[in-house]
């Protein structure tokens, strides 16, 4: 298992090396020059060119690319992302103060989407062909298949202005959680309520649930204590990939819903064309992915030692 | 919102699709056999229905809409539907109608457009890294993780904000890093087949790798692509109108089905049909491209079509729940992969 995690957080590194180069690279790419624009922005005016040049030094832009980049991943490693060309604030600083709203509206959408999915996924698999199962195929399809920036604004519209039961945006007291939630959870409830019915089926279809039925065990005992044990581990790694795209689709609802996360962070940022929040952004976000999937991978591997073991008994 | 089924987790035809890597490839029967079996499924039938409908009237827009889509008379803003105005008019007096139809041609157009470029590329890249190995397919491997690290939505909206936004920023922007997906799925089915005695007899006759790859291996392993692809274009339908809605794609006041959407947020109490219908046809195209990827699935395994055949127990088996359709024997990749926004 030691050498599993270990093997596991060393293949990180060629993954974050990439990213960082990613970062870099789209750092490098944006239109126009940021040493005219950085004169720009201090003197208020358009500089000379002998400004820009002096600016170009003092920015270090000077020099090869390769030195920058080594510059630049110094800088990264101790925390220092640049200032933000809209807030004169320091990326990190503001970045880190916008997590904890994000979480606020992912972590309990996760939560209501895996309450939801796994026990409908459950019942649809163990129900197979009957109306519950068509109920919460047809339902978990179309959830699938909803634009979630369509869904939250039918949802304001019924809730909030026609009904008039809950704010309309804004962050508030838990009233304020609940439509940005809903909307948030229902895509990934939809796709691990499919995933869990698939694997329900697949375990209940393999050779040892026939055997325990042979050996005459009861039906109850069948599913908790095999099906269900074999078919929610991978649920897991499912989950885990779920939650990425649930931070991803954060930017859409929190934009909406005008709520102060990274997602909102993100979009302002791109409108005031705020380039270092954006490269912050892209560094920050890649890491936090694939520290997220190593914690998936281990938790996966520590709950199922086939993973670690091979199908081969090596590794 | 995300991915209505991820490329890894719909799996290859053939059958499972192991962390990303080993698809099954599929024998395909005779063509009519394939129609055959699609026509036959009822909810694939729906599916190529919606699509067909939403594309012809696309085609057809400037016959089929009353007015110009770009037409301003302020005189005539929230109009509910009527005779005249199928779906009312917006808060420029413009023909939501005319605006869905030609916006139809912009979304449509875009997400087939990238959609089959996002599958070219991934089908090429995924073929070359598992057909060489090698050091080609570590340094490839290496590519992918790092895209696939990222959820591609996040990706794409920082790149348009680098880049600056605009609709042909988008298009690229959502190519450049949503084909990592496919390339790690078509690489597992290339592994597999790789292996296969048709590819020894091919390199004995003397064929050279490129000629392997492209006239024996490639055709191979289409069918599972075109079903990927088929899947892959709802979501990357919903990728583009989300960025769209959030004003990183085109320029008013071109229609586009997700920027009509993020006008009519603004006039949600006054003309909800500015929001309403734009999104139902995203919803439904979305719809009708999954009920159709999932009768191709089926139509293209054989094993499928065997089930139907025995007719078992009035489960017209498609292939969603019955196990070996979908039957996640491993985990989809972990990664936070390619997927719109949730």
């Amino acid at each position: 298992m030691r050498r599993f995690v270990l093997r596991r957080v060393l293949l990180m590194i060629p993954t974050l090396f990439g990213i960082s180069l990613l970062t870099f690279g789209l750092a490098n790419a944006t239109p126009g020059d940021p040493a005219f624009q950085a004169a720009q922005r201090s003197l208020g005016r358009t500089p000379t060119p002998k400004e820009v040049a002096f600016e170009r030094k003092e920015l270090h832009l000077d020099r090869p690319l390769p030195i920058q980049y080594v510059d630049w991943v110094g800088r990264a490693l101790r925390g220092d992302l640049g200032v933000s060309f809209a807030t004169r604030t320091p990326v990190r600083q503001e970045l880190f103060r916008r997590i904890p709203f994000t979480l606020e509206l992912a972590l309990p959408a996760m939560a209501l989407a895996l309450l939801v999915a796994v026990p409908a996924g459950m019942i649809s698999a163990l129900r197979r062909n009957r109306p519950v199962d068509q109920i919460v195929r047809l339902v978990s399809l179309a959830g699938a298949c909803m634009p979630s920036f369509w869904l939250a604004l039918l949802l304001i519209i019924l809730f909030s202005v026609r009904l008039s039961l809950l704010p309309v945006a804004g962050r508030g007291g838990l009233d304020h959680l609940v439509l940005p939630v809903v909307t948030l959870s229902t895509v990934p409830m939809s796709i691990l309520a499919r995933y869990t019915r698939s694997t329900m089926l697949e375990a209940l279809g393999s050779d040892y649930v026939v055997t325990a039925r042979a050996k005459g065990s009861a039906p109850w005992r069948i599913v908790t204590r095999h099906v269900l044990r074999n078919s929610l581990v991978p649920l897991i790694t499912t989950a885990g990939a779920q939650l990425g795209f649930l931070l991803a689709g954060a930017t859409v609802i929190e934009t909406i819903f005008v709520w102060p996360g990274v997602g909102k962070l993100l979009v302002d940022a791109i409108a005031a064309r705020d380039y270092p929040m954006i490269e912050g952004f892209v560094l920050y976000a890649g890491v936090a992915f694939v520290i997220l999937n190593l914690v998936v991978d281990v938790v996966y591997a520590a709950i199922d030692p086939r993973i670690v073991v091979g199908p081969g008994g090596q590794q | 919102m995300t991915a209505p089924v991820t490329p890894a987790a719909v799996a290859g035809p053939g059958g499972a699709v192991l962390a990303g890597e080993v698809v099954v490839p599929v024998r395909v029967g005779s063509r009519r056999d394939v129609v055959r079996s699609l026509l036959h499924d009822r909810t694939a039938v729906l599916g190529l229905a919606i699509v067909t409908v939403l594309v012809l009237g696309a085609v057809f827009a400037p016959l089929l809409a009353h007015h110009d889509p770009n037409h301003v008379d302020v005189l005539r803003k929230f109009l509910p539907p009527s005779r005249s105005f199928p779906l009312g008019t917006d808060n420029l007096g413009r023909d939501v109608f005319a605006r869905i139809l030609f916006g139809a041609r912009v979304s449509i157009g875009t997400a087939i457009l990238a959609g089959l470029a996002i599958g070219a590329i991934g089908t090429a890249v995924g073929l070359v890294a598992g057909y060489m190995g090698g050091v080609v397919d570590g340094l490839i491997g290496r590519v992918l993780d790092v895209l696939l690290s990222f959820p591609s939505f996040l990706l794409a909206m920082a790149v348009l904000g680098l880049v600056g936004p605009g609709l042909k920023n988008l298009v690229i922007a959502t190519i450049a890093v949503s084909w990592a997906q496919y390339g790690r799925i078509v690489r597992g089915t290339v592994l597999v087949e790789r292996e296969r005695d048709y590819v020894e007899a091919a390199r004995a006759a003397g064929a050279s790798t490129m000629r392997v790859m492209r006239r024996h291996v490639l055709p191979n392993i289409v069918a599972p692509v075109i079903v990927l692809i088929t899947l892959d274009m709802g979501i990357v339908l919903l990728q583009i109108s989300g960025l769209s809605f959030l004003g990183l794609g085109v320029k008013p006041p071109t229609a586009e089905w997700g920027a009509m959407l993020s006008e009519g947020r603004n006039y949600l109490d006054q003309a909800p049909q500015m929001m309403t219908f734009p999104g139902a046809a995203i919803f439904l195209l979305v719809l009708g491209l999954n009920l159709l990827g999932d009768g191709l699935r089926d139509a293209l395994d054989p094993r499928t079509r065997l089930r139907l055949a025995q007719g078992r127990r009035g489960g017209r088996g498609r292939g969603r729940g019955t196990p070996s359709a979908t039957g996640p024997a491993a985990p989809p990749a972990p990664s936070a992969g390619a997927a719109p926004p949730g």
